[in-house]
């Protein structure tokens, strides 16, 4: 038994270093469509004209000139060890920006998913509970409702109300709680609901099964029925679609971010972009495919802990 | 499938905004480019229904005109992604053994991508363009589709109708066009409003960021992203098309649960 667990184990952790090695072969396959030589692109992101000796130079400082693989094996050795080259607009390392702007986005992605995690869990208990019935049907109307809500509409509309008229909120920037309070409700307002409807089903499930027939001919509560029986029971299943709400959070916070001008990786990722600075995006699409990954595999990870029948 | 009031709700208003969106040229009362600076932050009025954008555009032409735009470049990614999904899940569940194993790894990888953030990257690296979002978007966005094609396919396999077909001696051709594509059709059914709008969303949210549909011509994000700049001084720009995308998205939404639920019940 303890043999095979350990073999489990083994093999996810290599297929996650497997995933993580085609996310950085993509990562880096794109780079490659860059229309231009990235020699030329950064020589001319410090003065012009450039001359072609200067470029064929850079070329060969930069190993631009070497095959597909060569260069890929190479940014690989350097990203492993957390360098992914110099930013071509500031001149400062790329992972220095990277690591500089990653707890704004993990304190934004964190606070909208506490949110979520309350938010979801009372949705679907309050919707189980009085299932069918009109506080299931509102919340179901809710959470079409708010689900349809485009996150970059949600926030535009929250500054219009909170900060426009009513003056209560700070517009943008990242400046003590206050500043929180828009892009957390934008990030998780309408996921919240939709993820309660998810768990909601998941609860409706396990209310069928004999173990909970048992429990009422016991004559326990309704109510203690659901919040110890059924909860305790759908935990695993709960916990990854909280993961993968995660992810999504950790994704979404792209668009928020740049609502509401949050100094994070979303941010950066789009000032990389129209900055032509690729070592700057590529290490901050790296990074942010490995939070992504890491954070399923945890759930997956947890959910295992959890429920003896996954393993 | 008349019965399901989330079909019938959701499909129609998908269908009203379609034909909306496409007879924009004939019922907008402007030209939605043509500028006149005169008209700056125009209020709604009778000239201007939904008055007129930081330009002095028609806000009303340019929703209309936008909304084809958003609505038209989801619906081809959406296409492309569905068949290219069912095209490779039924190509690895056919060919079995070892390249089913190796094509199979391939879909678990790209669902497992953050498929927002690679959209960035190609967008970032082609630069900014509908053409490069939507490929980005498409790039990891046709694997669950595989992954579905290929377990119906493994499904009807295993199916006694499917095995009398081979004994009494059907050709591979009919078999796939009869016997398989049929319940690949349903399966994928089930996900195709969903996807509808995850498209939509992911489209028009880079293009909010300014990565999608370039300036001058209206697309209903890049709308969002240009009157963002005005929120404090003209946020009647921000309902407009945000009240578009609200009711598209609704529209998919409802006619992807529909579907979902119909199809649930009559397996």
């Amino acid at each position: 038994m303890r043999f095979t667990a350990a073999r489990d184990i083994l093999a996810r952790f290599a297929w996650f270093v497997v995933h993580v090695l085609a996310v950085s072969l993509i990562c880096f396959s794109a780079l490659s469509l860059v229309p231009g030589d990235p020699a030329a692109v950064l020589l001319r992101a410090y003065e012009e004209p450039v001359s072609d000796e200067a470029i064929r130079d850079t070329q060969a400082r930069m190993g631009t000139d070497r095959p597909f693989l060569v260069r890929y094996v190479r940014w690989l050795g350097h990203a492993a060890c957390f360098d992914f080259g110099v930013s071509f607009r500031t001149g400062e390392p790329a992972a220095a920006r990277i690591l500089g702007s990653l707890p704004a986005t993990l304190e934004l992605a964190t606070a909208a998913f506490v949110l979520l995690v309350f938010l979801s869990l009372a949705a679907a208990i309050t919707a189980t509970h009085w299932r069918n019935g009109r506080p299931d049907l509102c919340l179901q109307y809710v959470s079409v409702t708010l689900g349809s809500v485009p996150a970059f509409w949600l926030g535009l509309l929250l500054v219009i109300v909170f900060s426009v008229a009513l003056g209560v909120t700070p517009v943008a920037g990242r400046d003590g709680p206050m500043h929180l309070i828009l892009p957390v409700m934008t990030l998780a307002l309408g996921a919240s609901l939709v993820q309660g409807r998810v768990i909601r089903g998941l609860f409706l499930g396990i209310l069928q099964q004999n173990y909970i027939r048992t429990a009422r001919a016991r004559g326990l509560g309704e109510a203690r029925i659901l919040l110890v029986h059924v909860l305790k029971n759908a935990l695993p299943g709960v916990l990854v679609i909280w993961g993968i709400s995660f992810g999504h959070l950790l994704c979404g916070s792209v668009i928020v971010e740049n609502i509401f001008s949050w100094p994070g990786m979303g941010t950066l990722v789009v000032e990389s972009i129209f900055a032509r600075d690729y070592p700057v995006l590529m290490g901050c699409v790296l990074t942010g495919s490995l939070c992504f990954l890491a954070v399923n595999a945890l759930a997956d990870a947890l959910a295992r802990v959890f429920d003896p029948r996954r393993r | 499938m008349r019965r399901n009031r989330k079909i019938l709700f959701g499909g129609s208003l998908l269908a009203a905004l379609c034909i909306l969106s496409l007879c924009a040229p004939v019922i907008a009362p402007h030209d939605p480019l043509r500028v006149d600076i005169g008209a700056r932050f125009h209020a709604p009025s009778r000239i201007y229904p939904l008055g007129a954008d930081g330009l002095g555009r028609c806000e009303l032409s340019r929703v209309l005109h936008a909304a084809g735009v958003s609505l038209g470049a989801s619906a081809v990614t959406s296409l492309a992604i569905i068949v290219t999904g069912i095209l490779f899940g039924m190509a690895a569940a056919l060919s079995g053994g070892i390249t089913d194993r190796i094509l199979s790894r391939i879909i678990d990888i790209l669902l497992s991508f953050p498929s927002l953030l690679l959209a960035l990257a190609v967008a970032g690296m082609i630069g900014p363009s509908l053409a490069g979002v939507a490929a980005g978007i498409a790039f990891t966005g046709w694997a669950p589709f595989a992954r579905i094609a290929r377990n119906a396919v493994l499904e009807v396999m295993t199916s006694e109708f499917y095995q009398s077909a081979r004994v009494i001696g059907a050709g591979n051709g009919r078999i796939m066009l009869h016997y398989l594509l049929p319940q690949v059709m349903i399966a994928v059914a089930t996900l195709a409003g969903f996807e509808l709008r995850s498209v939509l969303l992911g489209i028009s949210g880079l293009s909010f960021l300014g990565l999608g549909m370039q300036a001058p011509f209206p697309e209903l994000g890049a709308m969002l992203g240009e009157a963002r700049i005005y929120i404090g001084s003209a946020p009647h720009l921000i309902v407009a098309p945000g009240a578009m995308l609200f009711f598209i998205v609704l529209g998919c939404t409802l006619l992807g649960e529909g579907l979902n639920e119909y199809y649930a019940v009559n397996r």
